[in-house]
């Protein structure tokens, strides 16, 4: 018994320990300010991505935008431009436990896009991964005036 | 003896979580109105974030907690073009299944579990503010301003045109 005690807290313990790499844009740097424009070119649809303080803010925490995986952190957001059609995107919960927050839907070119991911937790595990739609004003107002930190995906991949 | 067991496991398991932590949420859906509506609203929580913003009506979710036997104060600014902008706050109370408590969930959901959490706090599910016309919009929209004529520069004078009047001299 004291055996499988040991086991589910080190299993516990290695699931939220995980190294992971994070890096971000200046807010001086023309990426930054071309991004916070919110304007998507003509030919690929913006996704914007941000995540502010919640349950799990202390994670990192994964989500995947069809293929492309992104490590977000607290107070961050990120863009990606995707080609006009069906993409999917999943945020994952950090558990076996508890529901990944995921999207599929169309995506028009020349159109901006924005979802919310936020970690809920119940009885202080991982519960629910919300990945919320929400409307331009609502989310270029909590990304700028919270000064959310942009993350840079080109480094991330490499 | 497994029903035993399983008996002491589930208590077990009950002792370690807060009653309104069983019972009530964390987070609860406000609904955000204003008359007139299409307004446009900012939820700023306590430590000056910006938690949401929109146009009315909407139903927007928010925590009621801020921290370990914190509760969460929200201020929501409305603007609206022609209207005078207004201030509403919205303060978290504490959750009447906190009190039980004291039957179940014990001294640990009750000191440690539901204040962690920040089930021991709840919030009303709506804000509705009525927000007036401002004056100058008044004016502008009734077109009508009353002014004493000395008041008026002299070309201004000038050009002004009686009404007719049945006491007009």
């Amino acid at each position: 018994m004291k055996l499988v005690k040991l086991s589910a807290i080190l299993g516990l313990v290695l699931l939220f320990s995980g190294c992971t790499s994070i890096h971000l844009k200046s807010p001086e740097s023309d990426e930054y300010k071309r991004t916070v424009s919110f304007t998507a070119g003509p030919d690929k649809a913006n996704v914007y991505v941000y995540r502010q303080e919640d349950d799990l803010a202390g994670f990192a925490l994964e989500i995947d935008v069809d293929d492309q995986t992104v490590t977000t952190t607290r107070n961050s957001f990120f863009l990606v431009e995707l080609e006009p059609g069906t993409h999917e995107l999943v945020a994952h919960i950090p558990d076996i436990l508890g529901s990944n927050g995921e999207v599929m839907q169309e995506f028009e070119a020349g159109r901006e896009y924005f979802f919310e991911m936020e970690a809920e937790t119940r009885f202080f595990l991982p519960d629910v991964m919300h990945l919320t739609a929400q409307e331009k004003q609502a989310a270029t107002s909590v990304i700028i005036d919270n000064k959310l930190r942009l993350l840079d995906l080109e480094k991330m991949r490499d | 003896m497994r029903q035993v067991k399983k008996t002491i496991l589930a208590t077990g398991l009950l002792s370690l979580v807060g009653c309104a932590s069983i019972l009530s949420d964390s987070r609860y859906p406000v609904s955000v109105t204003s008359s007139p509506s299409h307004a446009e609203f900012k939820i700023v929580n306590q430590d000056g974030r910006t938690v949401h913003a929109g146009r009315t009506p909407a139903t927007v979710t928010l925590k009621g907690g801020a921290g370990f036997f914190d509760g969460e104060t929200y201020k929501i600014t409305f603007e609206k073009e022609g209207f005078d902008p207004m201030i509403a706050t919205l303060d978290s109370e504490v959750d009447g299944w906190y009190v039980a408590n004291i039957l179940f969930g014990g001294i640990l959901g009750l000191l440690i579990i539901d204040p962690m959490t920040g089930a021991m706090w709840t919030l009303d599910d709506e804000v509705n503010v009525s927000i007036t016309q401002n004056q100058a919009s008044s004016f502008s929209e009734s077109r009508s301003l009353i002014v004493a004529r000395d008041s008026l520069p002299g070309p201004i004078q000038d050009n002004l045109i009686p009404l007719p009047s049945s006491n007009n001299q």
